[in-house]
């Protein structure tokens, strides 16, 4: 028999808990479960904490504002201050984000790999490019990982081929972690036909099967060492218990770049440059208008891609979300918005993953995490760069007119000589571009040097024997691609080195 | 939010985006208060602005309970368009609540 997904449900945990492992992982999302799965097959007694719940498809709705509410913490409002104040999304469920992601998958790009070995010697032997690549072989295995199929992948898609295509735009159906998709196009709240196969219908069932024990609804606060290093965490539990966990192996942190370091620094874990280096993927979007239906929140939520611009720094992909999303990247208010939304379903919206050189910072706050993520000139030209390139794909691909959403610039574009002049035109104030951030990475960076890295680069803590970190925070740089995938190839290294 | 808070509050999305009233404004709230508790002060502070700000604007001057239709559009249009980022956020904040309302009401499925 099956046994249930998650051992204990911390809104039933009304009075204190105490609870014993080898191993216990903070975060269920790909890192923490990638690490549960690969502890577990070794037959390490492995728990996992995480503070979402566990959803299941027939739970999962298509409003935006109620699957927010449910799956993504802070219903998406958390802010990263700087520059140009932007949300970052991140899952609140068991699973993590990859229930609330795309389902994107790239492989762990060979350059950046080279880029972080040239800038630390030690991470080419501690994390050899060879490694990563055969656990990315066996992860798109058991997830199915493959391009997006065209007879599901939708309008929007076809709109970004051709628009690219005319452009001599390197292009390709996204590849994605999928079984059975429908296009109904609900990636982000949460896949309704259970297609996805986000952590908690993949890895997490895998490290259950071994042994390994889910605990859900938990809010780790501390992580607890004594002078011979990390033996459990504390936390609270969603029935407002406190929850202890003691781990005679060790603690590995898989709670994301931003919780992992604020879970750090609570703890009183202060050595090496944590919450610095955060580093990201800002993201902007444009929205066009065509003579015929698109039905953009129908098909693939992302499945196709322009690959051709990485080399600006820049990553293009079609987008869909409920029609919340769309309507509010339509210009205008009053009549005239309610005018242009009436034919909503002629309207497509694109987005751009920007590879910012913008570094912030994270540190504990009174409500959560204070986030703090700068927009430098050169981002802010990479932004202004995307919205050209995004209105000229969708001009391109037919649409009667583009709306770059950009103030102090047209806020309506018809003509691709016009959308080209944004480039000069288009202004330098990172203020002036709608923005939101996700991929987020760097804030307990690995390295050789114990003074410029919070990780050795077998993902150790360098002074806290027994406590690892397998999530993005430990990426020196951002990757300027999905970093779902190299977060899994880098979470069975850090699983293996906490294994020996 | 109190009853009154959100009363303007629809009325503000109706402003933003006519028809935009959720069909269902319990569960709607109740998204906003569990979804995002530590956001609605910030939502409260940006509905006081919205309902004071055209007192102090001499094209107006009154507050936004007591404009026409036509003068809460207006004033609207006037800060979405405005150089201050801070009165552009005013509205973008409304319309993406305009929006995620309306499209809840829009009850839609595969």
């Amino acid at each position: 028999m099956t046994p249930p997904l998650v051992h204990i449900d911390g809104r039933t945990v009304r009075q204190a808990l105490r609870l014993a492992a080898e191993v216990v992982v903070v975060g269920s999302g790909p890192a923490g479960a990638t690490v549960a799965r690969r502890l577990a097959a070794r037959g390490v007694r492995v728990l996992v904490l995480e503070e979402g719940h566990n959803h299941t498809p027939d739970t999962f709705v298509e409003s935006g504002v109620r699957a927010m509410s449910d799956l993504y913490r802070d219903l998406g409002t958390s802010i990263a201050l700087g520059d140009n104040p932007m949300p970052y999304l991140q899952g609140r469920a068991v699973g993590g984000t990859s229930v609330i992601n795309g389902a994107i998958c790239w492989e762990f790009p060979e350059e950046v790999h080279g880029g972080w070995v040239a800038a630390d010697p030690g991470l080419g032997s501690a994390v050899p490019l060879e490694a990563l690549r055969a656990a990315e072989l066996e992860l798109s295995a058991r997830l199915n990982i493959a391009g997006t199929d065209p007879a599901i992948a939708g309008r929007k898609a076809g709109i970004m081929a051709a628009g690219a295509d005319r452009l001599g735009l390197a292009h390709r159906p996204i590849l994605r972690n999928v079984v059975g998709c429908q296009g109904s196009g609900r990636c982000l709240q949460g896949c309704p036909n259970g297609a996805k196969l986000s952590m908690d219908r993949s890895l997490l069932p895998d490290a259950v099967r071994d042994g390994a024990r889910i605990v859900a609804g938990i809010r780790v606060t501390r992580v607890l060492t004594d002078g011979k290093g990390a033996y459990g965490v504390v936390g609270v539990s969603a029935g407002g218990a406190r929850v202890e966990v003691r781990a005679s192996r060790g603690v590995v942190l898989a709670a994301s770049a931003i919780q992992t370091p604020n879970l750090l620094r609570r703890s009183g874990i202060l050595h090496g440059p944590v919450g610095d280096g955060l580093s990201g993927h800002p993201g902007v979007s444009v929205t066009g208008r065509f003579k015929d239906p698109v039905q953009n929140h129908r098909g693939a939520t992302q499945g196709h891609e322009v690959t051709g611009l990485r080399h600006e720094g820049l990553k293009l992909e079609t987008l869909g979300f409920d029609r919340s999303i769309l309507g509010s990247r339509i210009p205008g208010v009053g009549q005239e918005l309610a005018r242009r939304i009436a034919e909503i379903d002629h309207y497509a919206v694109q987005g751009a993953a920007i590879r910012a050189e913008g570094r912030g910072t994270v540190r504990p706050g009174l409500g959560g995490p204070l986030v703090r993520f700068p927009m430098p000139e050169g981002d802010v030209r990479k932004a202004r760069r995307a919205v050209r390139r995004l209105g000229e794909v969708l001009l391109a691909a037919g649409a009667e007119e583009v709306y770059p959403g950009v103030a102090g610039f047209d806020p309506v574009v018809r003509d691709p000589a016009r959308m080209a002049a944004i480039d000069g035109e288009g202004p330098l104030d990172p203020k002036a571009y709608p923005m939101s951030v996700t991929h987020l990475f760097g804030t307990t960076r690995m390295g050789s040097d114990p003074s410029t890295s919070v990780v050795r680069p077998d993902f150790r803590h360098h002074r806290v024997p027994g406590l690892w970190v397998a999530d993005s925070s430990v990426f020196p740089t951002n990757l300027g691609v999905n970093p779902q995938l190299p977060i899994m190839a880098m979470a069975t290294l850090c699983a293996a080195a906490v294994a020996s | 939010m109190t009853a009154t808070e959100k009363h303007w509050a629809v009325q503000v999305f109706a402003a933003i985006l006519p028809g935009s009233a959720p069909s269902d404004p319990v569960a709607f709230w109740r998204c906003m208060s569990t979804g995002a508790p530590t956001f609605t002060p910030g939502i409260r502070l940006m509905l006081l602005a919205v309902l004071l700000l055209p007192l102090f604007d001499r094209r107006f001057l009154r507050p936004f309970p007591l404009l026409s239709s036509a003068q809460r559009e207006a004033f609207l249009v006037a800060l979405d368009t405005s150089p201050s980022y801070l009165s552009r956020q005013l509205v973008a904040t409304f319309k993406i609540l305009a929006c995620f309302a309306w499209s809840d009401s829009l009850r839609t499925t595969p």
